[in-house]
């Protein structure tokens, strides 16, 4: 029987990225940022493509189906009815994005075949189209260990739909409901997080980090007058607070008023005010989804749940969703946003058109997201020794050794292993890594290695054996997907003093064993590691117990503020001399910062966009 | 030179300079200003910086052109259905109701794009 080999595409909005799989099993994935070097990066993902098909020793000819992960026209049909729902007024909106639409995406087909031509001039099959939001729940179901799950997709907006729930069973997924655009929980909270002077898109999960800093005092407030929660467990948004209908902006003077203050300038300081309407903003996000799918499970009375879209890396929320929700179980696409959606549209398309088989895996199909491209000690080797760079290899027993007993002295660790992770969290692969007891870490990591606020928490490797002793959680989170709270046993009593501490002087307090991945409410964004899915990290994590006593290590994306996740050697190694990394390990090569000369390069602040 | 040269390179100023000629003399009926635009045609041929501004002051009436027609239409044609659209083929979501729920019973098929 031949090979049914599809090729899933997402792009021209955000995060575009390219996935491939064979026979329904993935053969990799991967965002266009990546190779780019831009962050959130739109682009068609030739770069993606390309790396998929050389890869996999395949042509474009090769392919059963190519699938685009949303329909152009239905989506240019909310434009033009959102405008003349709101004509005369956003004539500046219609200008921008009319001429755009006619120009280029409603030809959108045309763009596709010329991009894949210039990859490699074949023969190959027609373009096909999958509904965002089946894209999204597809990616969520389809690789989830469960047969039998609801599956809700919430993010910004895709064609209409903002939120969507469906039911998957074996290989079948039915769709339930929709609400649609401008009522939307993903725009809600940009809104929000660009009145707190974040980037839409990407400041998102910097107002997840802010709030536990505040005090919820305005989520009353939001839900009374923002955001209506409607008995039938939909719920609907207050437009006369949001402009995104018909503005190029987020909200407008009417959401000043009500919550008291203009909009902060980016970059500008932040006060406690900022910190309770992040924390405010954060309570009301979780109130709607707790409301939302608590009437879901109700409805559909089943144990499992599927998160898909931008808004299920709110690992808060998900976190309250799994505790709260009535759902026994939780699973949640890694490349959660519409990265993800490429995988999806191509899993969507096998089983749902191709009718073929599904075959559940008890941990999951997604192979711990480590679906990108890897290096070899040779690859590596041949880069330093290209670039003159002194380096030493060692044996897997002896790097164990080496890394734990450095990052015992308090050395940070550029960790550079593997397939590289698909979806926006480092999961071991590409991280940076470091020892959690130490009680600077969090700011000297923050301020002199990611160059990025510093009140940002940083997340923990644990072995997945001891989570249940170290934090009050039982379940897997091999994604970094849920957060859970230090058990009280591993935390340090506040003194009167300090418990009286706001905002960000609370960061500075000594709050568990491990300050630098305990957030400020005893939270810490959990990542558990099991050997079955990342076997060298399981060994390190295991050999740094047996020094230690205990598994946990700061894990953070290996990258600086407004740089993608680095991907080749090469990427690293400029990243590595950029910061104040003391050691580059590149799979069993190591490099010693003080073993180099001095790095001549450009600012990175030049290179890289802040996020 | 050969065809794709000549069509890649200059082209573009040939018609340019022919489109503008014929509307000059049908406004002023004479061939007062054609010797500049015969001596701006000659320029490009020989200045690649002389085809790029030409290329950029194009685009800048183009874009003016575009936003005029546009304003046009929007203002005259489109919001004026607006209320058309509002009255009889307003979008549920854009109505006030007591559920923001819309019933979905199928999938779109994959091989249309709507």
């Amino acid at each position: 029987m031949k090979d049914e080999l599809i090729l899933g595409i997402s792009c021209y909005y955000h995060d575009s990225a390219a996935a491939l799989i064979r026979n329904g099993e993935i053969l990799g994935a991967v965002q266009e940022e990546r190779f780019s070097r831009k962050k959130h990066d739109s682009a068609f993902p030739v770069e993606s493509i390309r790396w998929l098909l050389k890869e996999n020793q395949i042509s474009l000819r090769d392919l059963t189906a190519i699938v685009y992960y949303e329909k152009p026209f239905i989506t240019f049909e909310r434009i033009l009815e959102t405008h003349l729902n709101y004509a005369p007024m956003g004539f500046s909106s219609f200008l921008k994005s009319v001429p755009l639409w006619i120009k280029e995406k409603l030809f959108l087909e045309k763009d596709i075949i010329k991009k894949l031509k210039s990859i490699e001039d074949t023969q190959f099959p027609a373009i096909t189209w999958s509904e965002h939001h089946l894209s999204h729940a597809a990616g969520a179901f389809y690789p989830s260990p469960f047969s039998d799950a609801t599956i809700l997709c919430v993010d910004g907006v895709g064609e209409w739909a903002t939120t969507s729930a469906w039911t998957g069973s074996g290989k079948e997924i039915h769709p339930l409901w929709e609400i649609h655009f401008p009522h939307s929980l993903g725009l809600f909270y940009s809104a929000i997080t660009a009145y707190l002077g974040f980037k839409v898109n990407s400041g998102e999960y910097k107002v997840m980090g802010l709030a536990p800093y505040g005090n919820p005092v305005y989520t009353d407030l939001m839900l009374k007058e923002l955001i209506t929660l409607l008995p039938d467990g939909s719920y609907s948004l207050n437009m006369d607070y949001f402009e995104y209908g018909h503005k190029m902006k987020m909200s407008g003077e009417k959401l000043e008023s009500l919550l008291g203050r203009p909009m902060r300038k980016p970059e500008t300081l932040m006060d406690q005010f900022h910190m309770d309407v992040a924390a405010s903003l954060q309570k009301t996000l979780e109130a709607s989804l707790l409301h939302v799918t608590t009437h879901l499970q109700k409805k559909t009375k089943k144990k499992n749940l599927c998160l898909s879209g931008g808004v299920a890396l709110n690992c808060v929320a998900n976190s309250k969703i799994l505790k709260e929700s009535g759902f026994e179980t939780v699973w949640i696409q890694p490349a959660a946003g519409d990265a993800g959606s490429a995988l999806g549209a191509a899993l969507a398309y096998y089983h749902l058109h191709s009718g073929k088989e599904r075959i559940v895996s008890a941990d999951d199909s997604q192979k711990g997201s480590l679906l990108g491209p890897s290096f070899t000690n040779d690859d590596v080797a041949l880069y330093l020794k290209e670039n003159k760079i002194p380096f030493k290899k060692l044996e897997d027993t002896d790097l164990l050794d080496y890394t734990c007993k450095e990052i015992e002295s308090g050395k940070i660790i550029g960790w550079f292993q593997g397939r590289m992770e698909y979806g926006p969290r480092a999961l071991g692969s590409r991280s940076i890594i470091a020892d959690a007891r130490s009680p600077d870490l969090q700011k000297t990591m923050n301020l002199k290695i990611k160059f990025r606020e510093s009140f940002r928490p940083f997340a923990p490797l644990v072995l997945e054996e001891d989570t249940e002793n170290l934090f009050n959680w039982k379940h897997p989170s091999p994604y970094m997907l849920f957060v859970a709270d230090v058990k009280d046993s591993h935390r340090k009593a506040m003194t009167s003093t300090e418990e009286k501490l706001f905002g960000i002087d609370k960061l500075n307090v000594i709050r568990s064993t491990w300050p630098a991945i305990t957030h400020v409410d005893y939270s810490a964004r959990l990542q558990t590691v099991s050997a079955g899915r990342q076997p060298k990290l399981y060994s390190l994590l295991s050999h740094f117990k047996k020094r230690t006593g205990h598994s946990i290590l700061v894990n953070t994306s290996f990258n600086v503020r407004g740089e993608p996740i680095v991907m080749t050697p090469e990427d690293a190694y400029r990243c590595f001399r950029r910061t104040e990394i003391d050691i580059l390990i590149l799979e069993n090569i190591v490099i010693e910062k003080k073993d180099l000369p001095e790095f001549k390069d450009s600012d990175w602040r030049e290179v890289f966009e802040l996020d | 030179m050969s065809w794709t040269e000549f069509k890649n390179k200059h082209l573009f100023s040939v018609n340019l300079a022919i489109v503008a000629g014929f509307l000059l003399w049908q406004v002023r009926k004479d061939f007062l200003f054609h010797p500049i635009i015969i001596g701006w045609l000659i320029l490009t041929f020989f200045s690649a910086k002389a085809r790029e501004k030409e290329k950029a002051v194009m685009l800048f009436v183009g874009k003016v052109n575009g936003m005029i027609i546009l304003s046009v239409f929007y203002f005259l044609i489109f919001s004026p259905f607006s209320v058309f659209y509002r009255l009889f083929f307003r979008h549920g979501s854009f109505r006030k109701s007591a559920s923001t729920f819309e019933i979905k019973d199928s999938i779109s098929p994959f091989d249309r794009p709507f």
